[in-house]
């Protein structure tokens, strides 16, 4: 990914698999009990679940889980983050089950502000219980395997806080309560990344979902007021610590806002929906070696049948031949792509990595 | 009279630009200023809101405005609306049709679809929200009932796509589909897929869905 010479390029499902995919192969022929990267041959350590620095970075502690209403159809939820939620029961599709966000717990400063207690970087709970000295001698003698770190994002974050709507309308309505989250968020990672340098880390792994098929939620310009200073100043101080890979995960049309994130230091992005018009071959023209990318294959080409999916993995070919691109599935295979056509598409994927 | 309609049109103006400049202190006091020099509520809203938003639209359909500015200048329109509404005579205002709309059943997501009520009611249509996961049935029913002119149609996910061709095939057997424009939007939504359901539109936005609805209105008038 960092664009140096390479026997070949990473051979892996780096956004994962729904569920119910899994399900579906388990009757259409993927044998229980074996993983899918065993089944297929995959790189370790390139799949869900990453092999990743054991920080948590959540609510500690979190919310009690509970339920608030049942009907035969629905459950309405408050889940360990504080949002309020209705799920569907019987849905025949894991997709389906995805639920309806109904509430947050963030509404107001003084909200903010007591939530804030549940993001003590030194509550010693933040720490995994798999953390210990052993674990990362273990780790940073893995030369085969990426560490990674994750660090739930800016934006992302204060939409899980205080939902999608209120967090856009509230960089207008109320920017000083958006100052005062990304800043405390800012200081937060920056205690926490401290706490993780006794791991070689390889990349660190920022989520925000924060485009859609149409584009970025925000605007360039309220990117470089609210978050783009902080973007520079956790990955300035990575950078220090020797982390040279800044992946960014958001789906959708982030391509209004690459150049800034670039410039705050991020060089890679997956997972490059095509149906959102992200295409990986032109935004290697755009910006050649300084940006790397995963993702881009089209799940809709997989589904379409053994043809669109020659044509697609062959738009990619170039890609992965002059490296910094790792091929995979454009979001999380979905459950509409057969057993046979997944393996038809990782046959033709194997076929181009090894050949 | 001259210097009356100048300053009338001074407002007007003040009311759009609180939309375009997403400025809620500005659409209070320019809505109050209009009750004031007593423009009568509608042409407020007509002339003055909802232009503000058709240029919100137009911002957001150029690149230049992002969905935290349609939702923003969704909010200063409600706002507005509070201030004007109550002072129509006649107990409302009319409305340029009516549109029915929902998430279609097996999808709880809500966002893209509470965007395109939002920016419907502000251009003047009267919106009856189904809300989400709602049944073939439902959506049936709610035609027959509420005889709208316009049925819209919200999914995110690919799985539920075929729901949407379901709903079409329902309202053919109940000979609806004639009586009503039918449009979805969503992620997956495509050209090719509003063409293979046999919808009127395959809306790419919300803004590019309440521009159809608006020419429709305009059709029917």
């Amino acid at each position: 990914m960092m664009f140096k010479n390479v026997d070949r390029a990473p051979f892996s499902e780096w956004c994962g698999y729904w569920d119910e995919t899994i399900l579906r192969w388990h009757c259409e022929g993927l044998p229980i009990g074996t993983s899918i990267d065993d089944y297929f041959g995959f790189d370790a350590g390139l799949m869900v679940p990453y092999v990743q620095v054991p920080l948590d970075m959540l609510l500690v502690p979190r919310f009690a889980e509970r339920t608030l209403e049942e009907d035969e159809q629905h459950r309405v939820v408050v889940d360990k983050i504080g949002i309020t939620k209705r799920i569907q029961k019987k849905s025949s599709s894991a997709l389906g089950r995805m639920p309806q966000h109904l509430d947050w717990p963030v509404k107001t400063k003084e909200d903010f502000r007591k939530i804030k207690e549940k993001f003590n970087a030194e509550d010693p709970r933040r720490i995994g219980v798999t953390w210990s000295k052993e674990l990362v001698e273990y780790y940073n003698s893995q030369r085969e395997v990426p560490i990674g770190l994750h660090v739930p994002g800016f934006y992302g974050t204060a939409r899980e806080l205080m939902g999608m709507e209120r967090l856009l309308v509230s960089f207008y309505k109320d920017p000083e309560l958006m100052s005062e989250i990304f800043a405390f968020w800012a200081d937060f990672i920056l205690k926490m990344i401290s706490k993780a340098l006794p791991f070689r880390i390889d990349y660190a792994e920022i989520w925000e979902d924060m485009a859609y098929k149409n584009g970025p939620h925000i605007s360039p310009r309220l990117f470089s007021e609210f978050i783009l200073p902080h973007y520079r100043s956790f990955i300035d101080q990575l950078k220090k610590d020797g982390v040279r890979l800044f992946i960014l995960d958001s789906d959708g049309d982030l391509r209004p806002l690459l150049p800034l994130l670039m410039e705050a230091g991020v060089n890679c992005i997956y997972p490059l929906e095509a149906q959102s018009g992200m295409d990986a071959p032109s935004l290697r023209k755009q910006y050649g070696e300084q940006l790397a990318m995963i993702g881009n294959i089209d799940k809709r080409a997989l589904v379409a049948g053994k043809a669109v999916t020659r044509r697609e993995l062959r738009s990619k070919s170039s890609l992965i031949d002059d490296g910094g691109y790792m091929p995979s599935v454009d979001h999380l295979v979905p459950p509409d792509i057969s057993f046979n056509k997944y393996k038809y598409y990782v046959s033709l994927l194997r076929k181009q990595l090894f050949s | 009279m001259k210097v009356r309609l100048t300053e009338q049109n001074e407002i007007l103006t003040k009311l759009q630009e609180s939309i375009v400049n997403l400025d809620i202190k500005s659409v209070h006091s320019a809505c109050q200023e209009a009750l004031a020099a007593n423009i009568p509520p509608v042409e407020a809203i007509e002339k003055g809101l909802s232009k503000g938003m058709r240029i919100v639209g137009q911002k957001f359909e150029s690149g230049e405005f992002f969905l935290s500015e349609l939702m923003m200048a969704g909010e200063v329109m409600k706002e507005g609306m509070k201030i004007l509404e109550p002072h129509i005579k006649g107990g409302g205002y009319r409305k340029l049709a009516k549109i029915v709309v929902g998430t279609v059943e097996g999808d709880l997501h809500d966002i893209g679809k509470n965007l395109f009520v939002s920016l419907a009611k502000a251009a003047g249509f009267e919106v009856v929200d189904l809300g989400v996961d709602v049944s073939t049935d439902q959506f049936k029913k709610c035609v027959a009932k509420e005889e709208p002119e316009i049925l819209g149609m919200s999914t995110l996910l690919t799985l539920t796509l075929p729901t949407v061709e379901g709903v079409v095939r329902a309202l053919e057997k109940a000979k609806l589909r004639n009586r009503v424009k039918v449009i979805v939007g969503g992620a997956p939504v495509t050209p090719q897929f509003g063409k293979k359901a046999k919808v009127d539109c395959a809306a790419e936005s919300a803004v590019e869905g309440v521009n159809r609805c608006l020419d429709w209105a305009k059709e029917l008038t």
